[in-house]
């Protein structure tokens, strides 16, 4: 297998805003949120990590670190072999096609005043340049059909209203498909949605992976879907990696004492 | 997520709710009013009664400081009209004998009025040779008598055929001598050098004569080839048409119609010239943050703590005052809290999750501002815009009274200050305050009507329970 994607020390801390009156009190220093400290994992070609973890933890922010949204302080960011933590420019904007996010809210996530048509073919008015715009429209018909969503044609004149969550998701997920990206970070993609579509959604998402060789960051708090989805599980706690490894053997035999308090908050049906 | 993202209303739904607002409807039927009356002027009145404003001969027909003609509605005494007639409202005749003709306009008036005029004036206009036509002018009063005032041939042409136009006043000697001649028909001393008393005065007392009088004016001509290209009279009245006249005596109505389509320029260009601007800069500020957003708000102070009156005078009287320099001036400083507005609205929007994403797939900035932010803020825009209106309007009008706006052309601001420089509150010119003044309320009163009905929609915080 080879190695997609490669974080080595990654650290993000947020300066914590003083009051005034400690401003008075005290000298220069400064206090730091640690959002993330000290992270690092590898991720493999057409394979799923799943970040676990207590919201605050700083799986969010490794998201937001790895699609390059924020600048981490230490630390690099190896995408297929190259360095991409100080990308700018051109650079920056190649790695784009490559990456693409999935949000937890497809209300917000998507924009209310553009046609679900618009949407989907924005990133492809962005980087495909080459394509004309009846290719485009074509590829935007074919994503919405990979991501299920029928009767497509029809679906591309509406407005993000006019959709359910669910069906604002696939939207979301036909967004991150169109440039046939090799990374989708999903970060918690099913926790607002109802828990009857939840599996549909997760089923499609592990479809595509096999389809497209698309390999997932997933990111919850919710350790029964990450079991249905992941191959690798990293769980996360203030900031810091806690503990990682194959998510089978983590979730059977784990060895640290926060993993074993979220595996025994997953609900067990009462039969 | 956040209070712009609660209600995303839909152009529909917009449409909707403003449909059932009852003040929004009345600024729409009021402003749908004024445009009417801007077609109305453009078409109707010829161009060139606004470009000739200012220029004295245009209006020498008119009276002076007439009223509205229609303060005669109603019992009390009846103050006559200023009547201008031409030859197309003449009865026209010719006789010919040989070489002489004679070419007849008659005017019919009738005269039912409580007053004397205040003078009378005959013009002609004929193209003639070296053979000079004479004029003649009977005057056939409801009585039956038959005043002949005026005989004389025109004057003599220097050139070679042309076209000679000229006008007979009531003070013309000429006329008082013709009238001696009848000074016997009244049986109390008449004054003949005062003929528009003399010729509308009764015969046996001392009073008006009413009825229909005709005005015949004979043009002797001894060449084939002369003609009369125009002849006319007009009768000095204190009334006037729907809006009365100025000192100057040009038309009201006039300069108020032509006031609604200036009216409608300043206010929509400014207001929309200087709303989009703010909306641009203050997203830009909001949208880049940190640095680029301090340093754009601070500009953004210094304008909005200048003095706008002041320095607007500075710059009319400096600069200029062409109409268009003043749009300009006046968008200076109505930009700055559009400008405000939207970079706190962009503050909250460009941390919505949909700005995001588009920035995480590369997106640029301007296109994230273009596409992303500033459509969210189309519905407060045009609330906006509808309010910034009679502030440009207002700030026109005030330039304009104070001496300062654009001379040329008839503002109702400008017809506000010719009344002020002439005194005319004082000397009870009400025909020339009062329309100007209510012309201006409604047109903001409209706007202001339309702006609150869409603020009320589109701003949650401030809508009725």
């Amino acid at each position: 297998m080879d190695i997609l994607l490669e974080v080595r020390n990654l650290r993000k801390y947020f300066p914590i805003k003083k009051s005034f009156r400690h401003l008075l009190q005290r000298s220069r220093e400064v206090d730091f949120l640690k959002a993330v400290d000290d992270v690092s994992f590898i991720l493999e070609s057409g394979r799923v990590l799943v970040i676990a973890g207590e919201s605050g933890s700083g799986k969010t922010t490794v998201a937001r670190l790895v699609m390059r949204a924020t600048n981490p302080d230490k630390g690099s960011i190896i995408f297929e072999g190259r360095d991409v933590t100080n990308y700018t420019g051109s650079q920056l904007k190649d790695f784009r096609t490559a990456v693409h996010m999935v949000y937890q809210d497809p209300y917000a996530s998507l924009n209310p005043r553009m046609k679900i048509m618009d949407i989907v073919m924005e990133p492809l008015n962005i980087h495909d340049r080459a394509s004309s715009k009846s290719e485009k429209v074509e590829k935007v018909i074919r994503a919405l059909k990979d991501v299920r969503l029928e009767p497509a044609e029809e679906i591309t004149n509406r407005l993000p209203q006019m959709l359910s969550g669910g069906q604002r998701q696939r939207v979301a997920l036909a967004r991150a498909l169109v440039l046939s990206p090799r990374l989708i970070v999903a970060d918690e993609p099913v926790s607002m949605l109802d828990v009857s579509v939840r599996g549909e959604i997760l089923d499609l998402m592990q479809n595509l992976k096999e389809k497209f060789n698309i390999s997932y960051i997933y990111i919850t708090h919710d350790l029964s879907t990450a079991r249905y989805v992941g191959d690798e599980l990293a769980v996360m706690k203030d900031g810091k990696i806690v503990e990682i490894g194959p998510i089978n053997r983590v979730l059977s035999d784990p060895y640290h004492e926060y993993t074993k308090n979220l595996i025994n908050a997953i609900p067990e049906p009462d039969i | 997520m956040t209070a712009t993202n609660a209600k995303v209303l839909s152009r529909y739904e917009i449409a909707r709710h403003f449909r059932r607002s009852k003040s929004g409807l009345a600024g729409v039927a009021i402003i749908l009013g004024l445009i009417g009356m801007s077609i109305y002027s453009t078409v109707a009145i010829p161009l060139e009664s606004y470009r000739h404003w200012n220029s004295p001969n245009f209006w020498i027909d008119y009276p002076r400081s007439a009223a509205p003609s229609w303060v005669n509605i109603g019992l009390g005494p009846k103050i006559p009209e200023h009547t201008i007639l031409h030859m197309k409202d003449a009865t026209i005749s010719s006789i010919e004998e040989g070489q002489l003709r004679a070419v007849v306009h008659s005017y019919a008036l009738n005269f039912n009025y409580d007053y004397y005029p205040s003078d009378f004036m005959l013009l002609y206009s004929a193209r003639y040779g070296s053979t000079q036509p004479v004029l003649q002018v009977n005057v056939v009063r409801p009585d039956g008598q038959d005043f002949m005032i005026y005989f004389a041939s025109l004057p003599s042409s220097q050139q070679e055929r042309n076209e000679f136009s000229a006008r007979v006043f009531s003070t013309d000697r000429a006329i008082a001598e013709n009238l001696r001649d009848y000074e016997g028909i009244f049986s109390y001393k008449q004054d003949s050098s005062r003929p528009e008393i003399m010729i509308f005065a009764e015969a046996q007392e001392n009073k008006i004569l009413k009825g229909q009088y005709v005005i015949r004016e004979t043009f002797y001509l001894f060449d084939s080839q002369d003609s009369i290209e125009d002849s006319g009279i007009i009768l000095g009245g204190k009334v006037y048409g729907l809006m009365g006249t100025d000192e100057l005596r040009r038309d009201l109505a006039v300069g108020i119609l032509w006031g609604a389509p200036i009216a409608l320029f300043i206010g929509f260009t400014v207001s929309i010239a200087a709303v989009l601007i703010g909306l641009i800069y203050g997203v830009f500020a909001g949208y880049k943050g940190k640095h680029t957003d301090e340093g754009l708000m601070r500009v953004s102070d210094v304008f909005y703590s200048l003095p706008a009156l002041p320095i607007l005078i500075i710059l009319s009287v400096t600069i200029g005052r062409s109409i268009f320099l003043i749009t300009g001036f006046l968008v200076i400083f109505g930009w700055v809290s559009m400008a405000k507005v939207s970079r706190s609205l962009a503050l909250q929007l460009k941390n919505m999750q949909y700005v995001e994403a588009a920035k995480l797939m590369g997106q640029s900035d301007t296109k994230i501002i273009f596409r992303h932010i500033i459509p969210q803020l189309l519905p407060l825009t045009f609330a906006t815009i509808a309010i910034a209106v009679p502030g440009a309007i207002l700030g026109e009008a005030s330039l304009s009274f104070l001496g300062l706006g654009d001379p040329s052309i008839p503002t109702w601001g400008q017809i506000l200050h010719d009344a002020n420089s002439s005194s005319a509150a004082s000397r009870g010119l009400w025909w020339w305050i009062a329309p100007p003044g209510i012309m201006i309320a409604i047109t903001g009163l409209a706007f202001v009507l339309i702006g609150n009905a869409l603020d009320s929609i589109l701003n949650p915080r401030s809508r009725k329970i």
